[in-house]
């Protein structure tokens, strides 16, 4: 391996040659240009919209739910007072006191 | 800024048309090696100096799309590049990081026979830690002269000196590589 190695001076410029062809890129590295996929602009406009359709239909979903309830809550409160209705108790005490005239004859 | 002279520019993105990138393909084409060589003479390393000098050149091509004017290109990417380099010695990474495969007498997928390739792998290495002990601007030529074919007035302009400097310089550096190689044997005295 020696002799291989053993250049003579002269031979210094063809060694820094090759050693430097041999380290610059081949071929050399086209520019290209990059290419815009997002925006940090864009990407925060997308974040805030999605922010805030999030936000209202969390809104528009906690409203359904008060206004149900309350709806809900009239309803049943509503019906003991209409007038001709039967209230639950009523109910069980016709049902314990039967009204058939055969047992109010005896 | 200073020499380089950044100034915001008003004209309605004049860099987002087909010519300004053909104006910037022109500015890497000019530019790229000088950029590439100026690192690759501090470490030595061609990845690291193709790295760098890709970022370089994307930080270039982002502030002229942020519409601000570079009224010298070429300082503006040294300068810039000089700091990425200076960077790059404090990250964690080089300091901590993997050794490049020549450091690890890794053998790189060549055409050549093994053997050959060996032989002039550990040539090569012997060469690199001779260059390695040379000061950096006798690097930046050498890089220069052999690696890019530059002649002594592109090297000139390039590292902003005079031709003459240029040449005393190159001869002095072969001359320092010559005795270094020398003294370790690799290449043989006339």
């Amino acid at each position: 391996m020696n002799t291989s190695r053993q250049e003579t001076r002269s031979d210094v410029d063809e060694l820094l040659e090759r050693f430097f062809k041999s380290e610059v890129p081949s071929p050399w590295p086209r520019w290209q240009a990059p290419v815009r996929v997002c925006t940090s602009a864009t990407a925060t406009r997308q974040r805030s919209e999605k922010v805030h359709q999030s936000r209202f239909a969390l809104a528009v979903t906690l409203a359904l739910l008060f206004f149900g309830s309350l709806v809900l809550t009239g309803v049943f409160r509503s019906a003991p007072s209409e007038p001709g209705g039967a209230r639950e108790s009523d109910t069980a005490r016709q049902l314990v006191k039967p009204a058939h005239p055969v047992y109010q004859n005896r | 800024m200073q020499s380089d002279g950044v100034n915001s520019n008003m004209n309605p993105s004049p860099h987002s048309n087909g010519s300004s990138s053909q104006d910037f393909e022109a500015i890497y084409e000019n530019h790229s090696r000088e950029v590439w060589a100026m690192v690759y003479a501090r470490y030595l390393n061609a990845d690291i100096a193709s790295d760098i000098m890709q970022e370089a050149f994307l930080r270039l091509w982002r502030q002229r799309e942020q519409g601000e004017e570079i009224q010298n290109p070429r300082a503006w990417l040294m300068r810039v590049t000089r700091n990425l380099a200076e960077d790059y010695a404090k990250s964690a990474f080089r300091r901590n990081g993997t050794h490049p495969p020549q450091l690890m007498n890794g053998v790189r997928s060549k055409d050549e026979l093994p053997l050959e390739q060996l032989e002039k792998s550990e040539l090569f290495e012997q060469l690199r830690s001779v260059l390695e002990e040379m000061p950096e601007a006798d690097r930046q030529i050498l890089t220069m002269r052999y690696g890019l074919d530059y002649s002594a007035s592109q090297i000139a302009a390039a590292l902003e000196i005079n031709a003459t400097a240029v040449h005393m310089r190159l001869s002095r550096a072969r001359q320092r590589l010559a005795e270094r190689l020398t003294a370790q044997g690799v290449v043989s005295a006339s």
